[in-house]
C-alpha cells in the first residue's frame, strides 16, 4: 500500500499526458452522454499505458465516472429522457451483480492466476460484445430501413403481459412490468461492470429488449445506474487511498464537456442512432479484445508465440480500442450536425415563404 | 329543444337523461352560439411567465375575444396528501365549477386554472369540451406545443418573449433561435471559478495528494472535490455550449417509441370480478334503505 501511494504521488504529468487524458475524457464523455456508457474501457488501459498502476487507473477512472454520470443524467433528465425509478431499481440489482462478479473474479484468480483472470475478462468481452453488439447493430439497421420507426421487442411485450406481482409502473418509460424481470437485467449489468468495467453494454440493450424501454430512455437511465455504481465504487477505492485526484480532474475536464454535447446530441438524432453507435462500438471493442486473447493463452502455456508478435498484437489491440471510441464519436457528431443542418434548413424554408408573402 | 329520432327507445332515454337534471350539453350548445370567441393560453414555468399572458390579453382586446389561462404546475408526488399550500390543481381537481371567473369587461382572463404538466393534453381537451368556442391555443413551451399539436383539434401557436430588448419592453416571436440569449456572463463566471479550482488543486498538488491518498475518512476529500468540480465545470461547459450556439432540441415525440400491440397500463380494461355474498338479497335490502 505504501509503495502504491508513493507511485500515486510521483507520476509525471507533462503536457502530452494532460492533453491525451483530456481528449480521451472528452470523447469518452461524448459517447457516455449519448449511449449512457462507454469510454471507461479505453481510459483504464490508456492511463496504464502512461505508467499509472492498474489499481490507481481503475480507481481514478471510477472517481471521474460518477460526477460525469451525474451531470449527464441531470442534463438528460431536463430533456425528459430519464426514468429515475427504473434507474434506482436497476442500480439496486446491479449492486448485487457487482458483488457476484467480484466473487467470480476472486475465484478465477485463485484457481488460474492473473493470466486466467485476464483471459476470462477478455473472453467475456468478446462473447458478450459480439452477441449483444451484433444483435443491437442488426436491429439498428432494421430500424433504419423501417424509416426509424421503433417497435417494442416481442420478448418485452410478452414479459410486460405476464402479471407476476409486484408489478411496477415506470412512468417516464411508460412501461408496466414485474420486478422479477427487471432484477436479472440489473444483476447482469452489475456482473458485467465488475468483469469488464462497462455494465452499460448489457444494461442498455437489456432495458430496450427485455424491459421494453425506448433507446433514449434506456441510455439516459443507464447514467443513473452508472452514477449509483460509480459513487459506491469511488468511495470504496478512496477509502483505500487509491484515487489520484489529479488524473480524475483532468479526465473530468474533458468528459464534462463531452457528456453534455452527447446529451444534446440525443435531442437531434433518431432513436436508432443510439443502437447504431452502441452496436458499432461494441463490435469494434470485441475485435480489440480478441487481439489481446493470444497473449493470455501464451501466458497460460496453451499456445506459443514470439514476444514480438504478442507485443504487436497488444499495441494493435489498444489502437483498435481507441478507434472504437473515435468511430463512435465521429458517428455521433456527424449525425448531430447533419440533423442540426436539416433543422436549420427546415426553419429557413419555413421563414422565407412567410417573409415573401408579407 | 326537440330531439328527433326514429328509435323511440333511444329518444326516451335521452329525454329521461335530460329530465334527470343533466342539461349541460343542451344549455352549452344554446349558450355557445351567443358566446364570444376565446383563446386558450397554456403557460409553463419557463422564462418570463407574465409576458405570454400579457400578450394574450392584448391580443384578446384586438380580436375582441376572451382569454382562458391554464398554468402548468409540477407533477404531484405519488402518495402525498394534498395540503393547503399546494396549488389549486392539487387541492381540487380541475372542474368547470371550480374555475375562477374574473372577466368583468377589463382585460383579464376569463378563467384561470391549473393542471399538472404531465396531464396537459387531457386538461386542454377537457377545457375545449367544457368551455367551448376556443379558437386557438397559445403557449410558451415547445414541448407543450409538440404535445398539443398531436392531440388538440384546434391550431396551436408557440410564442416567446424577448425580455432583453434594447429599447425596453419585449418583443414576441415564434422563433426561439432569434431571441435566445447568449449566456456570456455566466460562462465567464463559471469559467473563472473552474480555472481557480483547477489552479488551487495543481498549485500544491504534492501536498494535496498526501491527504487525498490517505484513505479511511480522508476518502471524503476526493469524492467532495469531484462533486464540487462537476458543479462548477459542468455549469461552465453547459453555458459554453450555449454560447457556441449548440442547444438541445426539445421534441417529445422523438423520445417515445411506437409500440404496436404493447399493453398500456392506463387503458387496460379491468377483468370482471365475481363476488360471493352471504346474504343473496343484500342488494335489495340496500335499495330499500
Amino acid at each position: 500500500m505504501q509503495d502504491l501511494q508513493q507511485a500515486i504521488q510521483f507520476i509525471d504529468l507533462n503536457l502530452v499526458t494532460v492533453i491525451f487524458l483530456f481528449v480521451i475524457g472528452f470523447i469518452g464523455g461524448l459517447v457516455s452522454g449519448f449511449i449512457g456508457s462507454g469510454g471507461a474501457f479505453v481510459l483504464t488501459p490508456g492511463m496504464m499505458s502512461l505508467g499509472v498502476p492498474g489499481t490507481v487507473a481503475v480507481a481514478s477512472n471510477m472517481c471521474h465516472k460518477f460526477p460525469k454520470a451525474m451531470v449527464g443524467a441531470y442534463k438528460r433528465f431536463k430533456y425528459g429522457q430519464v426514468d429515475i425509478k427504473l434507474g434506482l431499481f436497476m442500480a439496486a440489482s446491479a449492486v448485487l451483480g457487482v458483488q457476484a462478479g467480484i466473487r467470480i473474479q476472486e475465484m478465477i484468480l485463485e484457481t488460474w492466476g492473473q493470466a486466467g483472470s485476464n483471459l476470462y475478462v477478455s473472453l467475456s468481452f468478446v462473447v458478450v460484445l459480439v452477441v449483444v453488439g451484433g444483435y443491437v447493430f442488426i436491429d439498428a439497421c432494421r430500424t433504419r430501413k423501417a424509416c426509424g420507426i421503433e417497435a417494442v421487442s416481442s420478448l418485452a411485450r410478452k414479459l410486460q403481459s405476464i402479471n407476476l406481482p409486484p408489478m411496477i409502473y415506470f412512468k417516464r418509460a411508460d412501461v408496466r412490468i414485474s420486478l422479477w424481470f427487471t432484477v436479472p437485467v440489473g444483476f447482469a449489468t452489475g456482473l458485467l461492470a465488475a468483469t469488464i468495467a462497462v455494465g452499460g453494454f448489457i444494461g442498455v440493450p437489456g432495458m430496450i429488449y427485455v424491459i421494453g424501454v425506448s433507446g433514449f430512455i434506456a441510455s439516459a437511465t443507464e447514467l443513473v445506474i452508472a452514477f449509483v455504481m460509480g459513487l459506491g465504487g469511488s468511495i470504496n477505492w478512496a477509502m483505500h487511498g487509491m484515487v489520484d485526484i489529479r488524473l480524475t480532474l483532468i479526465i473530468l475536464a474533458g468528459s464534462l464537456m463531452g457528456v453534455q454535447l452527447g446529451a444534446i446530441g440525443t435531442t437531434y438524432v433518431k432513436e436508432h442512432m443510439i443502437k447504431t453507435v452502441m452496436g458499432v462500438i461494441m463490435l469494434v471493442v470485441a475485435v480489440s479484445r480478441a487481439l489481446a486473447i493470444p497473449e493470455y493463452l501464451e501466458q497460460l502455456g496453451l499456445i506459443s508465440l514470439s514476444p514480438a508478435i504478442i507485443g504487436a498484437m497488444k499495441t494493435l489491440s489498444f489502437i483498435v480500442m481507441c478507434l472504437a471510441l473515435a468511430i463512435g464519436a465521429a458517428i455521433i457528431l456527424s449525425a448531430m450536425f447533419r440533423a442540426r443542418r436539416e433543422a436549420s434548413a427546415f426553419d429557413q424554408s419555413a421563414v422565407e415563404p412567410a417573409a415573401a408573402s408579407s | 329543444m326537440q330531439i328527433s329520432s326514429n328509435d323511440e327507445t333511444k329518444t326516451l332515454k335521452l329525454e329521461s337523461w335530460l329530465a334527470a337534471g343533466n342539461r349541460r350539453s343542451e344549455r352549452g350548445w344554446l349558450e355557445s352560439s351567443a358566446q364570444p370567441r376565446r383563446l386558450l393560453v397554456v403557460r409553463t414555468r419557463n422564462g418570463d411567465q407574465s409576458a405570454v399572458k400579457d400578450y394574450a390579453l392584448q391580443l384578446s382586446r384586438r380580436l375582441d375575444c376572451e382569454v382562458v389561462l391554464l398554468t402548468l404546475v409540477d407533477a404531484e408526488p405519488h402518495g402525498d396528501e394534498p395540503t393547503a399550500s399546494d396549488p389549486p390543481a392539487r387541492r381540487a381537481p380541475s372542474c368547470p365549477s371550480n374555475f375562477t371567473r374574473s372577466y368583468d369587461g377589463e382585460a383579464k382572463p376569463l378563467i384561470e386554472c391549473h393542471a399538472e404538466q404531465d396531464e396537459v393534453a387531457s386538461a386542454v381537451e377537457r377545457l375545449c369540451r367544457e368551455i367551448r368556442r376556443i379558437e386557438f391555443i397559445l403557449t410558451d413551451s415547445d414541448v407543450v406545443k409538440d404535445i398539443l399539436s398531436e392531440t388538440a383539434v384546434i391550431p396551436v401557436f408557440r410564442m416567446v418573449a424577448d425580455t432583453a430588448h434594447p429599447e425596453g419592453g419585449c418583443n414576441m416571436s415564434s422563433n426561439t433561435a432569434t431571441i435566445r440569449k447568449k449566456p456570456v456572463g455566466k460562462t465567464i463566471i463559471f469559467g473563472a471559478l473552474t480555472a481557480a479550482l483547477y489552479a488551487a488543486v495543481f498549485w500544491k498538488s504534492d501536498l494535496l495528494m498526501k491527504f487525498f491518498a490517505r484513505g479511511g475518512l480522508y476518502a471524503a476529500l476526493p469524492i467532495a472535490t469531484a462533486i464540487i468540480f462537476s458543479f462548477a465545470h459542468g455549469a461552465f461547459a453547459s453555458n459554453l455550449w450555449s454560447l457556441l450556439g449548440i442547444h438541445a432540441r426539445t421534441k417529445v415525440e422523438a423520445h417515445k417509441s411506437i409500440s404496436p400491440g404493447a399493453p398500456s397500463p392506463k387503458v387496460k380494461p379491468k377483468r370482471p370480478r365475481a363476488y360471493a355474498y352471504v346474504n343473496p338479497f343484500h342488494n335489495i335490502e340496500l335499495k330499500r334503505k
